[in-house]
């Protein structure tokens, strides 16, 4: 099989949007993770535009005025699940930091054998996740804080 | 706050169709420095190559000179790619999407010892004494035999040095048969000799040049591989400037005529440890003929008969003892793919994480 490049990051992107996720979280590409045990499943239908409605992320504690060494922000995440439910997690630091990879749409050039050439780009590298390993909590009608 | 307050930030789920296709590597002290440098390099997946019905050995992430042996890890977890994106409905509200799923992450750990040698020999034809590279038109230039094996170029440069192989007036690649080395290093020998060249100390490039018209003033390949001979056993220098004159490396010397003596051997008959050294021996040059010791010849022979008998161990016997070794934790070996997108050949592993 032809070797399958895999290029660096492009120069650092300006994100068209600005980032709603504490400084921390934040890439050039705007890219970040989430991570839970389980998965998120609806029953609902989805708008028009094919997206569903999850809820809302917030980090309660964090103050962007804050120093940088405070970090307890860090240890309360909600994810507010639907209109009955929340999940807490926390801000963790990657064991490792993971290159994402994103295929990148082939040259003109053929190689050998015909195959469009297939090309990889790094499109992020991401140090920092937003973990949820705990089970949701009811919260009441409206949500609760 | 950036968290627009008490109710945090909308986030929603892109339809599955809509969703964006990463993969997840992770990346060790050594890769990360390097991607996040100045000018970083491109890296490359690569995967040997295999006949229909084989089944895939595993990829590997390569830079210029090393190696990465690739594990895909999947996780009882579901990991979300998230990004900023602005709503349709009030302005300059941010909201959160949900823009891909990855199913797993990519383990990377070095790989053990470098493999290409035994590709090389696997992949391109044999030139045998007779000079007629048959077959050779078939074979594969420089270039494509890098890209199907799985190490990087900075070790398949290496091996190919080591192997001397050859390269023809086509760019087409052959690996010279023992008995052509052999004979080639012997015509060497007698062209130093009658040169009055003394091949243990400081040569110009002027003696390597005599040497070789010496050897072969009509074939064009022999000369080649005159060349590709003394290329192979020179004392390497870390960059700096490319002087005129070169010194070959004894043990280097030392150990390739003696892995190529005993493949030439071998392939004829059963052969006796004392005869082997002794012919050993006299393929030296006289001022290193005591340098001549087994030991050199480490990965390359096994003995039998009580330590009486010596043989050649063949170089796909080191793939062999790869495989072993990568599968000895979990006795099972990653299970092969036929097919050739490279997200297909990354297989689930058995264990879990």
């Amino acid at each position: 099989m032809p070797s399958i490049p895999i290029y660096p990051t492009t120069s650092p992107q300006i994100p068209p949007v600005l980032n709603p996720l504490p400084p921390l979280l934040q890439t050039p590409s705007g890219l970040a993770l989430l991570e839970i045990q389980g998965t998120l499943n609806s029953t609902l239908a989805p708008s028009i535009n094919g997206s569903l409605e999850v809820g809302s992320l917030s980090f309660p504690l964090y103050d962007p005025d804050s120093p940088p060494e405070d970090t307890a922000w860090q240890k309360k995440v909600w994810l507010y699940v639907g209109k009955n439910q929340r999940m807490t997690g926390e801000v963790k630091k990657l064991a490792k930091p993971l290159a994402m990879l994103r295929r990148r749409e082939g040259s003109a050039e053929m190689v050998e054998g015909g195959e469009k050439g297939e090309e990889v780009e790094v499109v992020e590298i991401v140090r920092w996740k937003v973990l949820f390993t705990q089970r949701p909590e009811p919260m009441g009608a409206g949500g609760g804080t | 706050m950036s968290t627009q307050g008490d109710a945090g930030t909308p986030i929603s789920l892109l339809a599955e169709e809509q969703h964006q296709h990463f993969r997840l590597l992770e990346l060790p002290p050594e890769l990360l420095e390097i991607l996040t440098s100045a000018n970083p390099p491109t890296l490359y997946f690569k995967s040997a190559e295999v006949a229909p019905g084989e089944s895939a050995g595993n990829a590997v992430l390569c830079t210029h000179d090393k190696t990465y042996n690739i594990r895909q890890k999947n996780s009882s977890n579901t990991v979300y790619v998230l990004q900023p994106h602005e709503s349709n409905d009030e302005s300059g509200k941010q909201r959160i999407q949900i823009i891909s799923q990855p199913q797993s992450t990519l383990e990377t750990t070095p790989a053990p010892k470098p493999c290409a040698a035994p590709y090389i020999r696997q992949l391109l034809p044999v030139l045998s004494s007779t000079g007629q590279p048959v077959g050779a038109r078939d074979s594969l230039t420089k270039a494509q035999l890098f890209a199907h094996i799985p190490a990087s170029d900075a070790e398949c440069e290496l091996a190919f040095r080591d192997l001397a192989v050859l390269v023809d007036e086509y760019g087409k690649c052959m690996i010279p048969s023992a008995q052509l080395r052999l004979d080639t290093w012997h015509s060497i020998l007698a062209a130093a000799r009658a040169r009055s060249i003394d091949l243990t100390a400081s040569l110009t490039s002027n003696s390597v040049d005599l040497l070789r018209t010496d050897v072969s003033d009509v074939n064009d390949l022999q000369g080649t591989l005159v060349s590709a001979i003394v290329r192979s056993v020179l004392i390497q220098y870390d960059g700096g400037i490319a002087t005129q004159d070169v010194r070959i490396d004894p043990s280097a010397l030392v150990r390739w005529v003696g892995i190529t003596r005993l493949e030439a051997m071998s392939a004829k008959t059963s052969t006796a440890v004392s005869m082997f050294k002794s012919a050993w021996k006299d393929d030296m040059p006289e001022l290193w003929r005591s340098k001549v010791d087994l030991t050199l010849l480490a990965g390359r022979y096994t003995l039998s008969d009580g330590g009486m008998t010596i043989h050649f161990r063949d170089y796909q016997l080191d793939l062999e003892d790869d495989v072993s070794a990568s599968t000895a934790p979990d006795g099972k070996a990653a299970a092969g793919s036929k097919r050739k997108q490279w997200h297909e050949k990354f297989r689930p592993s058995k264990r879990p994480t």
